[in-house]
C-alpha cells in the first residue's frame, strides 16, 4: 500500500510544481462564476424564478458543481493514460510490482486533493453566507456521493485513456465523454429544471451522483430518503465500469507493441 | 499579404491531414464539438421554459448573442485553434525553430500552427443559429441584407479581440512553463461572451466588460447590429477597441519574446 501512497504524494508534489494552473483555474472559474451570479441575479431581479429555486440556491448549486466538476473532470487524466500507452511508458509499469489501475488510481487521487483543497478555501465563504446549513447526515450523504463521484470520473477517464491502445489518439473520445458528463451531471444546469422524459434519460446514467445529487443534498433539494438507493445505484455502476476496466485493460495489453530496451 | 494567406493554408492542409491520420477521432472530435455547441443552446432553451427575457432580451434575440459567440469561437478554432501552439513551442523548445524562420512576424507563425478542422462544425452551428433567429424574428431579406455588412465588421472585430485577449493568456507561458491552464481563462473568458452583456446591472462591471475585458464587442454588440443595423458609435468603438487590443496583444508578444528561454539543446 505504501508504494501506492508514495505516487499519491507525487502526483500531489507534480501538481504544486506548476501550480499556476490551479491559480488559472480558480481565476477562470471565478470568473465564470460571477458571470452567471449577474446572469441569475438579473433574472430574479426582474421577478422571474427559475423552477422551486431561491437565488440563493442557484448561486450555491453552481458554486458547488463548478467546485465538483473541476476537481474531479477537467485535470486531462485521460491524456496521462494515453500518453504512458502511446510512448510506450506503461512497459515499466507491467515488469514492476505494481498494479497500473491502483497506480493510476493514486495519481487521480492526489489530483482530486490538490484541486479541492484551494477551492474549498474559494467556495466555503459563499456557502456560510449564503445562510444554507447542513446537518451531519447531509455532509455524510455529501462525502460519500462525492467518493462515489471521484470513483466514477476515475473509471470513466481510465477507460477512456486505455481506449487508446485500440483508437490510437483519444482527444475526440475524452472531448466527448467531458461533455456528455458536464451535461449529466447537472453542471450545465440543474436536472430537476428539465421536463420529466428528459430527466428519465438522465437519471438512468450514473453522471448525476458527480454533480447533481451531491450538491442538491447541500442546497436541501433532495429527498434523504432516495440516498441508499442511489448510493447502490452508484456502487453498481462503479463494479461495471471496474470490469470494463479490467477486461479493456487486458485485451489492450495483448495488443502492444512496445520498443526500446 | 498573400504569402501569409499561403502559410495559413498550408497549415490548415497540414492539420487536416494530421486529423485525416485518426480518422474515427476526428469523427469522434467533430461531435463533441456540436455537443458542446449544443449545451450553450440548450442552457438557453431551459431558462426561457422559465423566464420570458433574460435583461431585455427575448429568446431569439439571444440566440442571436449565442450565434454570434458560436461564430467567433468557431472563427479562433478553426484559424488558430486558441493559440494552443504558443505554450506547446515553449514547452518543447521548439519556438527556436520558428523564430528563425525567414518570416516577419513570428506572431504570425505560432498564431496558425494549428487549425482545427473539426470546429467548421461550431461556425455552421452559429450559421444555423443565427439563419434561425433571423426567420424566427421575422426579418425580410432586404433587413438581413442592408444589415449584413455591419454586422460582418463587428463579428470581424470580435474575433480580433478574442484573438488578442486569447494571445494575452497565451503569453503567460513565456514566464509559467506549464501553462496549460491558460485554455481555462480564454475558454471562460469566452463562454461568458454568450450571454447579454446587459445583465451586469453595476456601472463599474458593464465599464469593465465593455473596456478591459470587452465581452460585449465579442457578442452582444454584433447582435445588437444584427438587430437594429447600422450604428456610427458602436461599429467604430468596434473597429477602434479592437485596433487598440490587436496593438497592445502585439507589443506583449515582442515583450514576452524577450523572456523566452529555450529549453531546447
Amino acid at each position: 500500500m505504501r508504494k501506492y501512497y508514495i505516487i499519491f504524494k507525487n502526483s500531489i508534489q507534480a501538481n504544486l510544481a506548476y501550480r499556476f494552473n490551479t491559480f488559472a483555474f480558480l481565476f477562470a472559474e471565478a470568473f465564470s462564476f460571477v458571470i452567471m451570479f449577474y446572469l441569475f441575479f438579473s433574472i430574479y431581479a426582474q421577478g422571474q424564478k427559475m423552477g422551486n429555486y431561491s437565488l440563493t440556491n442557484l448561486v450555491v448549486y453552481f458554486a458547488l458543481t463548478k467546485l465538483i466538476t473541476v476537481t474531479l473532470l477537467y485535470d486531462n487524466f485521460g491524456f496521462t493514460v494515453r500518453d504512458e500507452i502511446m510512448e510506450g511508458r506503461i512497459v515499466e509499469y507491467l515488469v514492476k510490482p505494481i498494479g497500473y489501475m491502483t497506480k493510476s488510481f493514486a495519481l487521480k487521487m492526489g489530483n482530486i486533493i490538490f484541486r479541492l483543497l484551494p477551492f474549498i478555501v474559494f467556495f466555503a465563504p459563499l456557502y456560510f453566507f449564503s445562510g444554507l446549513s447542513a446537518d451531519l447526515a447531509e455532509v455524510l450523504y455529501f462525502s460519500a456521493f462525492f467518493l462515489i463521484g471521484s470513483l466514477i470520473s476515475f473509471f470513466v477517464f481510465y477507460i477512456v485513456g486505455i481506449a487508446s491502445f485500440f483508437l490510437g489518439e483519444i482527444v475526440g473520445f475524452n472531448f466527448l465523454f467531458l461533455n456528455i458528463i458536464y451535461f449529466f451531471s447537472g453542471s450545465a444546469i440543474p436536472i430537476d429544471l428539465f421536463s420529466p422524459g428528459i430527466q428519465s434519460v438522465i437519471n438512468f446514467f450514473p453522471f448525476r451522483l458527480i454533480g447533481f445529487i451531491p450538491v442538491s443534498i447541500i442546497t436541501g433539494n433532495y429527498d434523504l430518503s432516495s440516498a441508499p438507493g442511489d448510493i447502490i445505484s452508484g456502487m453498481i455502476w462503479i463494479l461495471l465500469f471496474y470490469l470494463l476496466a479490467k477486461v479493456l485493460f487486458a485485451s489492450g495489453i495483448k495488443r502492444l507493441e512496445a520498443y526500446g530496451s | 499579404m498573400l504569402r501569409y494567406l499561403k502559410i495559413w493554408r498550408i497549415h490548415v492542409r497540414a492539420a487536416f491531414m494530421q486529423r485525416m491520420a485518426y480518422r474515427f477521432n476526428f469523427f469522434l472530435i467533430a461531435v463533441a464539438v456540436i455537443i458542446h455547441a449544443a449545451i450553450t443552446v440548450i442552457f438557453f432553451k431551459v431558462l426561457f421554459g422559465y423566464v420570458n427575457n433574460i435583461a431585455g432580451w427575448n429568446y431569439n434575440e439571444s440566440m442571436l448573442i449565442v450565434g454570434s459567440f458560436l461564430l467567433v469561437d468557431g472563427l479562433i478554432w478553426t484559424t488558430c485553434a486558441q493559440l494552443t501552439g504558443i505554450p506547446k513551442h515553449i514547452k518543447l523548445g521548439t519556438l527556436d525553430g520558428l523564430i528563425v524562420k525567414p518570416i516577419s512576424t513570428t506572431q504570425f507563425l505560432v498564431s496558425v500552427f494549428r487549425a482545427d478542422p473539426e470546429d467548421w462544425g461550431r461556425v455552421a452551428t452559429a450559421l444555423f443559429l443565427l439563419t434561425n433567429s433571423a426567420i424566427a424574428l421575422n426579418y425580410s431579406l432586404a433587413d438581413i441584407f442592408s444589415r449584413l455588412p455591419f454586422y460582418i465588421i463587428t463579428i470581424v472585430c470580435a474575433s480580433v479581440i478574442t484573438y488578442s485577449i486569447v494571445a494575452f493568456a497565451r503569453c503567460l507561458s513565456f514566464w509559467f512553463t506549464e501553462a496549460g491552464g491558460t485554455w481555462y481563462i480564454c475558454e471562460n473568458i469566452i463562454r461568458s461572451a454568450g450571454y447579454p452583456t446587459d445583465i451586469y446591472s453595476h456601472v463599474l462591471v458593464r465599464l469593465l466588460f465593455s473596456t478591459v475585458i470587452p465581452l460585449a464587442f465579442m457578442a452582444t454588440i454584433p447582435a445588437k447590429i444584427f438587430i437594429h443595423g447600422f450604428d456610427f458609435w458602436l461599429i467604430s468603438s468596434s473597429i477602434a477597441l479592437a485596433a487598440v487590443f490587436f496593438y497592445a496583444s502585439r507589443r506583449f508578444w515582442k515583450f514576452a519574446l524577450r523572456h523566452y528561454s529555450s529549453a531546447s539543446s
